[in-house]
C-alpha cells in the first residue's frame, strides 16, 4: 500500500473525544488524498470550532487512495474516521468540503464506502445527514441529489447553529423538548438557520431549450434566495494555532495563519474574489500571537501567512518584519502564499529570504493591456517588467508567469502577446547588470497557460468556454509563438516545451471542459458524476488518475450534452441553476461589471476608491475591515 | 548566535528511542520533520546552523525501512545549552506520537565520529508463518542459503503512488503527473548477510528468525528480501518470494562489527 502514515491517526493535535450520549458527532471529509485534505485551512478551522464544544465532536475523513479502496471492497470494511476509526456511518453529519469540481466523483465514491444510499432521497432515518460547504457549494446543483444539505460561506458560526438546532430537534445535549424529530422535521428545523440550503425544498423546471426555467421554494422554511454567512469581525474567531501536524509530508507542509478574507481588486474572472467578499483584516496584534502561538504548539519551521492576497494586507511590511526577526534566528522560514505582480511584492519576498530557495510566480493572466483591462486585472506590461527586474537584481533567476487561455474577448493578438511578453522578460534579464546579489544563471523561465473557466457568480458568468478543438489551436499558437523566435534548443515533444530555458507547461483541455460542466450544471449533470463513478472515474483531478473516455461514455449514457453546460452563451435573462443561491452580489453589479469588460474598463478597488455597489455588505449586514484605520500607502 | 564570536559550547546528547506500533509506517523522512518539530514544540534549546536558512544540527542514523519497528534507535542532537538527559528524555515523551518513545540519551563529545559511522551493522528478528516445517528444515535451508556465493535480488526504485496532484490553483493546474520511473537493479545480498540464525519455533506456529545485516554506503541488507531469500530456499529451487506474506520484523539493535573507523 503507498503511503500508509495517511490513514494512521495520532499525529499531534489531533483531538480525540469519547463519543457519548447526547453528543452532536460530525464527521468532516475531504474527497481527496490527506496530504491535500491536511493543507486546507477550512477544514481545520471547523475541526476546532466543533470540538471546542462540549455536546459536540469532530473527526477527520480523507479519500482512500485506490491501493487502500480496493483492500477496503474486499474485505468489506466500511469508509471510517481517523480519530476513532469509527465508521462514518455511526456519525449524525457526513460534512464535505468542495474546494473543486473534479473531486465529486470521489464525494460519490466516499458515500458508497460509508455504505450510504447516494441519493439523499433514498436515505432512511438514522443515516447520517449528508452536508457540503466550501466554494463548491456556490453552485450546488450538479451535486444537490446526494446531499441533504449545504451550508454557504463561512462556516464558524453557521456551523454550530446547526448544532444547536440539531440538537434541539433530536433532544440532544440535555435538551428537553417535544418528540425526536423525524429525517424530514429535522431537515426543516435545520432550513430555518440562516445559509442553509436543503435541495429538497426546492423545484427545478426546465423549458424547452433545455436550460432551466424556474428554481422555486416547496416549503415554507426554504429561504429565496439562501444567502451565505460572512462572519463579520474576524477577531472573535482567531486562525486556529493548534492545528494537527500531519506526520507525513503534505501539499502545505506549514504553520499558517490566515491574515484577511476576501479580496476587492475585483478581477472579473475570479470567483474567490466575488464570494469571499468583503474584506476583513486580521490585526497586527492578533496576527502575531496566532504565528506565535501556533509555532509553539506545532514546531513547523516554515511559517506562511494567509489569504487571497496577501501582499494587499494592511500591516504586512511591518509583521514580516517582526516575524523574521523574531523567529528567523530559531531556523523558521517566512513565506507568502502567492505574489502580486509589482515591485512592493518583490521587495517583501526578499525580505523574507526567499531568494534561491524558491522560485517567483506571477499571475498576469493576460498579456495584453487591453485583456488585462478586460478581466480587470490592474497589471500594466511595467508592473511586471519592473517586478521581474527586481526580482532578478535580487538573485531569483527562475519565474513562472501564468496565464489564462479562452478569456472573453480574447483574440490571436492577445495570445501572441504571452510570446512578447516573455522575450521582454528575457531582455529585462539580460539588462539585469552586475552586483552582489544578481542572479548568473540562465533564466528558467516557465509559461504555464490554463484554460479559463467561466464560474458561477462572476461577470463572466454568461460566457462560453472555447470549445476544446478551439483550446487546441490556441495552445499551438502560444507554442508555436513561443519557439517560433528563433533561439536554440529542440522541439516541442509532448506537454512541455522546451527552448533556451523557457518552459511551457498547460493542462488538458478536456479536463478543464469537464470542470467546466461540473462548475455550471444544473441537478441533471448529478447522472453524469453518478454514471462516470460507475464507471469507475475517481481522482479526476490527478493527471495520473483522469479518463476522458469515461467521460464520454458517462455524457452519451445519460444523454447530457456537455458543450450544452461548458460553450454556450447565455442571454441575459438566463435563469442559472444556482440563481437560488446567493454570494451577496447584485445581478445588475455582475451585469454591468460585465458591460465594462467588453469595452475594457476598469473597476476600481473599493478599499481605495468608491464603493462599486457590488451589494455584498448590505445583504450579508457586513462591511470592508481594515486593520488599521488610516490604512496603507498602497499602490 | 553572533557572528564573529566564540563559537558557543555543543552539547551533543545522542537519544536512543523506540518506533513501534502504527508509527513504524512513518518514512524515514517523514521521522526526520516530525523529531525536528517534536523537539522545536519541547522547547529543547536547540543549536542552528549559521548563515542563509539556520538548521538545527540533529543528525539521523541509518534509515529504519517502512514497516519496521525499531526497538534502539538513535538520534544525535546538538543543543545550546545542557539540559539533564533525563529531562529531554521526559519532554520529548511529553509530545511524541504514541508509538515513539525516548528510552535515554546521554552526552557524548562534540569531536566523535558521526551516529552513522557508530554502526556498520543492524540487528533484526523475523517472524514467518512456518508453513508446516519443522525447526531442522528451517535450519537447513538457512545453512544451503548462507554457503551460497552469490544471492542475486531485484530491488526497485522510484515511481511512488500519489505524487503530483490537483492544482492549488483555481485553475485547473494539476501540477502534473510523470515523476521518476522505477529503476530496476540487481543486488548481490550475500556479503550483506553478516549473521543469520533460526531461533526457534513459536508456540504460534512462526519460525524466529534472527539476522545480522551490513549497513553502510555500500549498501545494506534488507530484512525483507533476507527472509524472502530463506523461504524461497526452503520451498526449493526456482522459487521467488520478495516478501513473504504474514511477516513481522523489527531491527533490535545497531552496532559496529569492523574495528576501523572511516
Amino acid at each position: 500500500m503507498s503511503r500508509p502514515a495517511r490513514y494512521l491517526d495520532g499525529e499531534p493535535n489531533a483531538i480525540h473525544k469519547e463519543h457519548r450520549e447526547g453528543m452532536v458527532k460530525f464527521a468532516l471529509a475531504y474527497p481527496d488524498v490527506y496530504e491535500l485534505g491536511m493543507s486546507n485551512l477550512g477544514l481545520r478551522l471547523l475541526y476546532h470550532v466543533l470540538n471546542a464544544r462540549e455536546d459536540a465532536l469532530c473527526e477527520r475523513v480523507f479519500a482512500p487512495w485506490p491501493d487502500l479502496e480496493a483492500e477496503m471492497r474486499r474485505l468489506g470494511l466500511p469508509l471510517f474516521a481517523l480519530e476513532s476509526g469509527r465508521p462514518v456511518r455511526d456519525f449524525d453529519f457526513l460534512g464535505f468540503s468542495l474546494q473543486y469540481e473534479l473531486t465529486y466523483t470521489n464525494v460519490v465514491n466516499l458515500l458508497d464506502l460509508a455504505g450510504l444510499p447516494l441519493l439523499a432521497a433514498d436515505r432512511r432515518e438514522g443515516d447520517p445527514l449528508v452536508i457540503g460547504g466550501g466554494p463548491c457549494a456556490f453552485n450546488p446543483e450538479p451535486l444537490a441529489p446526494f446531499f441533504d444539505l449545504f451550508l454557504l460561506g463561512e462556516a464558524e458560526e453557521a456551523i454550530l447553529d446547526l448544532a444547536e438546532a440539531y440538537a434541539a430537534g433530536t433532544g440532544r445535549g440535555g435538551r428537553a423538548g417535544g418528540p425526536r424529530e423525524s429525517r424530514a422535521g429535522l431537515l426543516a428545523a435545520l432550513a430555518r438557520v440562516p445559509g442553509v440550503y436543503v435541495p429538497a425544498f426546492y423545484d427545478v423546471t426546465y423549458g424547452d431549450d433545455g436550460a432551466v426555467a424556474a428554481v422555486r421554494p416547496n416549503r415554507p422554511e426554504a429561504a429565496f434566495p439562501v444567502i451565505k454567512r460572512v462572519v463579520a469581525d474576524l477577531g472573535r474567531h482567531p486562525s486556529p494555532v493548534a492545528p494537527v501536524v500531519p506526520l507525513i509530508e503534505t501539499v502545505h507542509d506549514r504553520a499558517v495563519v490566515e491574515v484577511m478574507r476576501g479580496c476587492s481588486r475585483g478581477c472579473r474572472f475570479c470567483q474567490a474574489g466575488m464570494i469571499y467578499r468583503p474584506i476583513r483584516e486580521r490585526s497586527r496584534e492578533d496576527v502575531l500571537a496566532a504565528a506565535r502561538d501556533i509555532l509553539g504548539n506545532t514546531g513547523y519551521d516554515e511559517l506562511s501567512l494567509a489569504s487571497l492576497s496577501t501582499c494587499d494586507w494592511g500591516p504586512v511590511t511591518e509583521v514580516l518584519g517582526e516575524l523574521v526577526a523574531h523567529h528567523g534566528p530559531r531556523g523558521v522560514a517566512v513565506s507568502l502564499p502567492s505574489l502580486r505582480t509589482d515591485t512592493f511584492a518583490v521587495e517583501l519576498a526578499s525580505k523574507i529570504q526567499e531568494v534561491r530557495k524558491t522560485g517567483l510566480t506571477f499571475a498576469p493572466e493576460a498579456a495584453t493591456p487591453r485583456l488585462r483591462a478586460v478581466i480587470n486585472k490592474g497589471v500594466t506590461r511595467e508592473d511586471l517588467l519592473a517586478a521581474a527586474g527586481s526580482a532578478f537584481r535580487s538573485g531569483w533567476d527562475r519565474l513562472k508567469l501564468y496565464y489564462m487561455l479562452g478569456l472573453p474577448t480574447e483574440t490571436d493578438e492577445d495570445l501572441l502577446g504571452i510570446a512578447e511578453e516573455a522575450a521582454e522578460v528575457y531582455r529585462v534579464y539580460e539588462n539585469r547588470g552586475q552586483g552582489n546579489l544578481v542572479a548568473r544563471r540562465p533564466l528558467a523561465l516557465t509559461l504555464s497557460l490554463a484554460t479559463f473557466i467561466p464560474k458561477a457568480h462572476t461577470p463572466f458568468q454568461w460566457e462560453p468556454q472555447v470549445t476544446v478543438e478551439e483550446a487546441d489551436r490556441r495552445v499551438g499558437l502560444v507554442r508555436q509563438s513561443v519557439s517560433g523566435g528563433g533561439g536554440h534548443g529542440q522541439g516541442g515533444q509532448g506537454k512541455k516545451h522546451r527552448r533556451s530555458g523557457t518552459k511551457l507547461d498547460w493542462h488538458g483541455p478536456g479536463m478543464s471542459r469537464l470542470e467546466a460542466v461540473l462548475a455550471r450544471g444544473d441537478r441533471r449533470v448529478h447522472r453524469v458524476i453518478l454514471e462516470a463513478w460507475r464507471l469507475g472515474a475517481r481522482f479526476d483531478g490527478w493527471t495520473e488518475h483522469f479518463r476522458s473516455e469515461i467521460w464520454d461514455r458517462a455524457f452519451e449514457a445519460t444523454g447530457l450534452d456537455p458543450t450544452f453546460y461548458a460553450n454556450r452563451q447565455r442571454p441575459e435573462d438566463e435563469v442559472f441553476p444556482w440563481e437560488h443561491i446567493s454570494c451577496g452580489l447584485d445581478r445588475q453589479f455582475l451585469l454591468r461589471e460585465r458591460a465594462r469588460a467588453v469595452v475594457a474598463e476598469p473597476t476600481p478597488d473599493c478599499r481605495r476608491a468608491a464603493c462599486g455597489q457590488c451589494g455584498v455588505c448590505e445583504r450579508t449586514g457586513t462591511e470592508n475591515r481594515l486593520a488599521s484605520a488610516e490604512g496603507r500607502d498602497l499602490p | 548566535m553572533t557572528a564573529g564570536n566564540v563559537p558557543a559550547t555543543r552539547w551533543r546528547l545522542r537519544v536512543c528511542y523506540t518506533k513501534t506500533g502504527r508509527p513504524r509506517f512513518i518514512s524515514h523522512l517523514d521521522f526526520i520533520r516530525l523529531f525536528e518539530r517534536t523537539a522545536r514544540r519541547v522547547g529543547l534549546p536547540l543549536s542552528y546552523s549559521e548563515g542563509f536558512s539556520p538548521a538545527p544540527r540533529i543528525a539521523y542514523g541509518w534509515p529504519l525501512p517502512v514497516g519496521l519497528s525499531g526497538m534502539a534507535e538513535y538520534v544525535d542532537v546538538e543543543l545550546s545549552s545542557r539540559v539533564t538527559p533525563e529531562e529531554v528524555v521526559a519532554r520529548l515523551n511529553r509530545a511524541l506520537p504514541e508509538g515513539i518513545q525516548a528510552r535515554d540519551a546521554r552526552y557524548i563529545s562534540p569531536h566523535g565520529p558521526s551516529l552513522m559511522s557508530e554502526f556498520d551493522t543492524g540487528s533484526y528478528v523475523a517472524h514467518l508463518p512456518a508453513a508446516g516445517r519443522d525447526l531442522e528444515e528451517w535450519r537447513a535451508a538457512a545453512t544451503r542459503l548462507l554457503s551460497r556465493p552469490k544471492l542475486e535480488v531485484t530491488r526497485e526504485r522510484g515511481g511512488p503512488a500519489g505524487r503530483g496532484g490537483p492544482a492549488e490553483r483555481g485553475g485547473p493546474a494539476g501540477r502534473g503527473g510523470g515523476g521518476p520511473g522505477v529503476q530496476v537493479k540487481v543486488v548481490d545480498a550475500r556479503p550483506l548477510i553478516r549473521r543469520l540464525e533460526v531461533k526457534e519455533l513459536s508456540p504460534d506456529g512462526r519460525v524466529v528468525v534472527l539476522m545480522e545485516l551490513a549497513l553502510g554506503d555500500k549498501g545494506a541488507g534488507r530484512p525483507d528480501e533476507v527472509a524472502g531469500l530463506l523461504v524461497a530456499e526452503l520451498a526449493g529451487e526456482g522459487v521467488s518470494v520478495t516478501r513473504p506474506e504474514g511477516m513481522m520484523v523489527a531491527r533490535l539493535g545497531l552496532r559496529r562489527e569492523s574495528a576501523a573507523r572511516t
